[in-house]
């Protein structure tokens, strides 16, 4: 499972971005950056993650620096698929 | 319009799903009574247009409103009754068949299985507000969830949670009652080119099937129109639902 492209569709369905995730890098800074990004895409995109990866997150193991970046929200998803 | 096809319940989904949901769930009712069936949309106490305020509502009344509103639907016309419950209302659906309820068909889409999970994703608003104003974690959604089942209220995101509403909605799992001989459609969103089902939701149409349940396990390619940003929709869901309740309802 390429999870970098998992992760760009979860943001691109999400947040509407009607495609734009797709040209999102590992860099690419999101949480204060991408005007869409609000608390309650941030719990749309979580409990997404959840649905389409089958686990649970726990509210201790993630905060604003998960989702600073793409790549942050990758590597948090990879720990949790461990 | 004559004798309908049958007689579909809309059970709502639960509080900022039903939000994102209602102008999909509007579409398939309305595509449904195209079909010629008969569909009541209802509203649980404290949501949608009707009177009360979601503060006085608990699990039980819930229960009892999907009660009245399958009630009211078999007082309309004759014809076989058809529960359509989205995400938490399948719990709701659920619990009201275990008490007594019945229908002539289940049509579940993307239900929720542990009402827990379903709860805490809808705290978690509160928790994520708070972090962002902060960058870390504060009031968590585990703390809400602790806060409202040792009676406190909460409210998150404009929505006021009384204990008792926590109570039933957090300890209820989606199961089917003993016995439960009507048909069951399990629609399952999914991501377009996503090959990979929803793991939980497998294993519980497999458990049921072994169980001699005639369970249908469809996989629809479509946006999670209850957790999108912007108002989505599916095409696709509207159409595979009105197949299914057209198989299930009288012909015309």
């Amino acid at each position: 499972m390429d999870i970098t492209k998992e992760v760009l569709g979860i943001l691109d369905e999400v947040l509407s971005l009607n495609g734009r995730a797709a040209a999102f890098t590992h860099d690419t800074p999101l949480l204060g950056a991408v005007p869409e990004l609000d608390s309650m895409a941030v719990v749309g995109v979580i409990n997404l993650m959840e649905e389409r990866f089958d686990f649970f997150v726990e509210d201790d193991e993630i905060d604003g620096a998960t989702f600073a970046t793409v790549g942050t929200l990758v590597e948090f998803i990879q720990g949790k698929l461990g | 319009m004559g004798q309908p096809r049958g007689l579909v319940l809309l059970v709502p989904p639960l509080l900022e799903e039903l939000n994102k949901s209602r102008r999909m769930c509007a579409l398939a009712a309305r595509a449904l009574a195209d079909a010629g069936l008969l569909v009541l949309r209802m509203d649980l106490h404290g949501c949608g247009d009707s009177s009360g305020d979601l503060a006085d509502a608990s699990w039980v009344t819930w229960i009892a409103d999907v009660e009245h509103s399958a009630a009211w639907l078999r007082s309309q016309a004759d014809g076989p009754l058809f529960i359509w419950a989205v995400r938490g209302g399948a719990l709701l659906a659920g619990d009201w068949l275990a008490r007594g309820g019945g229908c002539d068909g289940l049509m579940l889409w993307h239900p929720v299985l542990e009402g827990r999970r379903n709860l805490l994703q809808l705290l978690r608003l509160a928790a994520v507000a708070h972090w962002q104003d902060e960058h870390k974690a504060g009031a968590s959604a585990s703390a809400l969830l602790a806060r409202l089942e040792q009676g406190a209220g909460a409210e998150v995101a404009g929505y006021v949670i009384s204990p008792k509403l926590a109570k039933g909605w957090s300890s209820s799992r989606l199961e089917l009652p003993p016995g439960f001989a009507a048909p069951v459609a399990v629609m399952e969103m999914a991501a377009s080119g996503d090959v990979q089902p929803n793991r939980a939701l497998g294993e519980w149409v497999a458990r049921w099937s072994g169980a001699g349940q005639a369970v249908l396990h469809e996989k629809v390619t479509g946006p999670f129109f209850w957790q999108t940003q912007e108002i989505e929709v599916s095409p696709a869901l509207i159409d595979a639902s009105c197949a299914v309740l057209g198989r299930w309802g009288h012909a015309r």
